[in-house]
């Protein structure tokens, strides 16, 4: 009777927790109502790198989930620098695989050639391990294959460009005009730092907020670094009071309205 | 050996007690973990938690939640908020546990690093660029929620991931708490002190009337332990003294870095004058003698009780503190800004900063697994929302509201007044009304004539920082003839570590950098398939926003291979 009732007790309580559902359940619930994602890039673009391997291992033969493992031995900071090391040279090979997606190998190839790059300029923990990896050829050829792309942009900043390369290859970029953004930001600093060249600055950086800056806090400092150079660096301030009024117009109630708002009045204007 | 009848009954009593037991704790499992009150009870169930112990903070969300249950409840919802406190000092430990364990609070105030905050807590954004719903009607109504707050979330954006994890639900700056009985005692006089002399010259009087009494009073109560208030105090200083510098010394923009402020001490640039940077120092070391004999040793908790008590004079700490430090004291207590220079003559005065877009804190977030996210999103929305915090944060905590626009008379006004159910809340006279809006006034951020703080001279580096507030700790102790120089060969003392220190930054740096690389491949993997195109250009933005914010680290990286070259060239004071 007594092992009856352990067993009839256990089944009751066993059942109860089995319609208890997990954590994730609810989780799982919202996905309803848009279009179905594969759920490995659901998983890497959340950085749930420990779903993407257990999702990934199911389908390695793919080549997207190939790439992403190896992505994910790179980027996962839990893992140690020998993992990160296997990981680049798994990108290193899924690039210069020509079977492979173009649009997959591109992504390979530039994170490949990016850790090469970081890895070369970290030698206290990856040694010479990176050392004969070209990452520029690299670099090089995604600018040739996609050069309209946001990976051909990020590309060419990685190479760390002058202002004369940055104003030719800005020029004739032939895409998305937003997101040479950073090549403009990028050239502006090195415009003052390098040359003291404020009035070329002045241009980088109105075409940068002109173009469409998405960073809030760094369209909100440019557009008052703007009226700054102008009025503080090159002694004009005529030019200047259209990006002031626009940032007090934008941005009343912060703390560098009240800075500009002095700067208006000290030089006697409205 | 075989059990006896009353044997046989105590054990038949125990594994019922026992199955008892088991049942009803797996039943409060469910009922408070993911089921919520969708299996035990006939409503939604909604968890908030934070570690915010300050009078009135539980009282005002107490008040809120009730509101909120109440809107829902007409809008044919039955929904039941939970609050939940955990004290500070526990607070990290039991959040990351929460969040490990996958059944967090829905609503929680955020802790921990970046990293954590990018695997567990729901992106906001896309949520940021559309109205608070709860805004309307309000001065706030068709604003985007981002831009309802004081500082437009600037401060609030992981640099590292691109996205917003929280939104802040107060503001808080310093000020000064003065003992008004005691002051006017000591020094015979009603008007509080505005000047740095005058400020000087009541400590010195009440020194003279403890004397006088017979009892060890204190002047100046600080915050010794964490050194909380000589950096409160030095920063005051240093910006009245050097803000103005923020115009001009910087090559890039308004206001310089402490690592461009080293850089042109370093290569001897005119425009710079090491001495004004030091003055701060001189007057720390003048103001530190009416601190505490021991002040060192004393801690927040301990300068409270002997305010509250009655044996400091003046207090300075966050207005954070301004409602219980009010209340606590049985004489009557005013709440002024630490004084200005005044017509000194030794050194500028620049007047007060301007504190508007300042001091933002206690950022919420939604968990990635939050059992609602709608509703808890909704309950964020309406939590910091301009109704919600008049009556949170001004009507209840006294604290400063985090959004644009707050008027502090409002909040004791018929509608805000409607939802208070705290016992002494709803019925306020006008006189008590009048008092708590003029206590309010006086924590407003102020406005100021139009500068901002600038960087103290010996905040560089980490560790070595808070060495330089030690040694101006000793200095206050020992009172060198010449404080400046002190400090400021202590500081080039301490180069060795500052280098080294420097390296670590660089490192860390560099990490940031491979950190950004990753954040970029994957929003570039997230946009290969996204449920919507509004879920594409949401990718897009955080890529192009990641983009942008690494010319930032290019930027800082090499104003630090900079400094550590200036460094070694820096001169100590003969």
């Amino acid at each position: 009777m007594n092992a009856k009732f352990l067993q009839s007790a256990s089944l009751a309580v066993c059942s109860l927790l089995m319609f208890a559902p997990g954590p994730g359940a609810a989780q799982e619930q919202k996905s309803g109502g848009k279009k179905e994602v594969d759920p490995l890039i659901q998983a890497y673009s959340v950085n749930n790198y420990s779903r993407v391997r257990t999702l990934g291992a199911a389908r390695k033969n793919e080549p997207l989930a190939s790439l992403l493992l190896s992505l994910t031995k790179v980027y996962d900071k839990t893992l140690s620098e020998s993992v990160a090391k296997q990981g680049v040279e798994e990108l290193g090979l899924f690039y210069a695989d020509k079977t492979k997606p173009k649009n997959l190998r591109i992504l390979a190839g530039l994170s490949y050639a990016r850790c090469a790059q970081l890895m070369q300029d970290r030698k206290d923990i990856y040694g010479t391990f990176a050392d004969k990896i070209e990452y520029k050829k690299v670099y090089q050829d995604i600018l040739r294959e996609v050069p309209g792309s946001k990976e051909a942009v990020a590309a060419f900043l990685y190479l760390e460009p002058t202002s004369e390369e940055i104003d030719a290859y800005i020029k004739t970029f032939p895409g998305d005009r937003q997101l040479l953004v950073p090549l403009h930001l990028n050239i502006a600093n090195k415009e003052i730092r390098f040359r003291k060249n404020y009035k070329s600055a002045v241009e980088h950086l109105k075409a940068a907020y002109q173009t469409g800056i998405v960073h809030p806090s760094i369209r909100r400092s440019t557009l008052f670094k703007i009226g700054y150079l102008y009025d503080k660096r090159l002694n004009d301030f005529k030019s200047a009071l259209p990006f002031y009024q626009e940032y007090i117009k934008i941005y009343p109630l912060s703390t560098h309205a009240v800075v500009i708002q002095r700067f208006i009045k000290e030089k006697g204007a409205k | 050996m075989e059990e006896s009848k009353f044997q046989f009954v105590m054990n038949r009593i125990g594994l019922v007690c026992f199955l008892l037991f088991f049942v009803l704790s797996v039943v409060m499992v469910i009922r408070n973990g993911t089921f919520g009150g969708d299996l035990l009870s006939d409503g939604k169930r909604l968890t908030f938690a934070h570690w915010q112990l300050e009078d009135g903070f539980r009282e005002g969300y107490a008040d809120a939640i009730r509101e909120y249950e109440r809107i829902k409840a007409q809008e044919g919802e039955k929904i039941r908020v939970i609050q939940t406190t955990v004290p500070v000092r526990g607070y990290p430990q039991w959040f990351l546990t929460q969040l490990i364990g996958g059944d967090c609070a829905d609503v929680i105030e955020l802790s921990g690093s970046e990293e954590i905050h990018n695997q567990y807590f729901l992106p906001l954004s896309r949520y940021l660029a559309a109205p608070n719903p709860y805004n309307k009607g309000t001065p706030l109504e068709g604003m985007a929620w981002r831009d309802t707050f004081a500082d437009d979330m600037v401060g609030a954006l992981s640099q590292t991931y691109s996205e917003y994890f929280g939104v802040s639900t107060f503001m808080t700056t310093t000020r000064m708490y003065v003992n008004v009985d005691l002051y006017e005692k000591a020094t015979g006089q009603k008007k509080m002190p505005e000047t740095l002399d005058e400020w000087i010259l009541s400590c010195q009087k009440i020194q003279e009337y403890g004397e006088k009494i017979g009892r060890p009073l204190i002047p100046i109560g600080v915050r010794g332990f964490d050194k909380g208030t000589i950096a409160q105090i030095f920063t005051h200083f240093n910006n009245i003294i050097n803000a103005d510098y923020s115009d001009s010394l910087s090559d890039y923009g308004y206001g310089p870095s402490i690592y461009e402020l080293y850089h042109k001490l370093a290569v001897g640039d005119k425009d710079i004058d090491l001495d004004r940077f030091l003055a701060p120092a001189e007057i720390v070391a003048e103001i530190g003698k009416y601190f505490a004999k021991g002040f060192s040793a004393i801690d927040l908790e301990q300068t409270k009780f002997l305010f509250n008590s009655g044996t400091v004079g003046y207090f300075i700490d966050g207005t954070y503190n301004a409602f219980s430090m009010v209340n606590n004291s049985n004489f009557k207590v005013d709440i002024i800004p630490l004084p200005l220079i005044g017509p000194n003559g030794k050194y500028r005065d620049l007047g007060r900063m301007t504190e508007v877009g300042g001091g933002l804190g206690g950022r919420f977030g939604i968990p990635k697994n939050a059992k609602d996210i709608d509703l808890a999103m909704d309950f964020l929305q309406f939590i910091t929302s301009y109704k919600i915090s008049q009556l949170t944060m001004v009507r209840h905590s006294k604290w400063g509201s985090p959004l644009k626009r707050v008027n502090y008379r409002e909040a004791f006004g018929p509608e805000i007044s409607a939802m208070c159910h705290c016992k002494n809340k709803k019925e306020m006279t006008k006189k008590e009304i009048d008092e708590e809006v003029t206590l309010l006034e006086k924590c407003r951020p102020y406005e100021g004539i139009g500068y901002t703080g600038i960087a103290c001279i010996y905040a560089i580096g980490g560790k070595t920082q808070r060495d330089h507030v030690l040694t101006m700790e000793d200095i206050i102790i020992h009172q060198p003839e010449n404080p400046k120089k002190v400090f400021w060969n202590s500081i080039l003392s301490r180069r060795h570590d500052l280098l080294q220190e420097l390296d670590e930054t660089i490192i860390s740096e560099k990490r940031t950098l491979w950190n950004l690389d990753g954040m970029r491949a994957t929003f570039a993997v997230a946009e290969l398939d996204t449920g919507s195109a509004e879920e594409k250009k949401a990718y897009d933005d955080r890529y192009k926003l990641n983009m942008e914010g690494m010319t930032n680290r290019f930027q800082q990286l090499d104003t630090l291979f900079q400094v550590i070259e200036d460094i070694p060239n820096l001169k100590e004071i003969e």
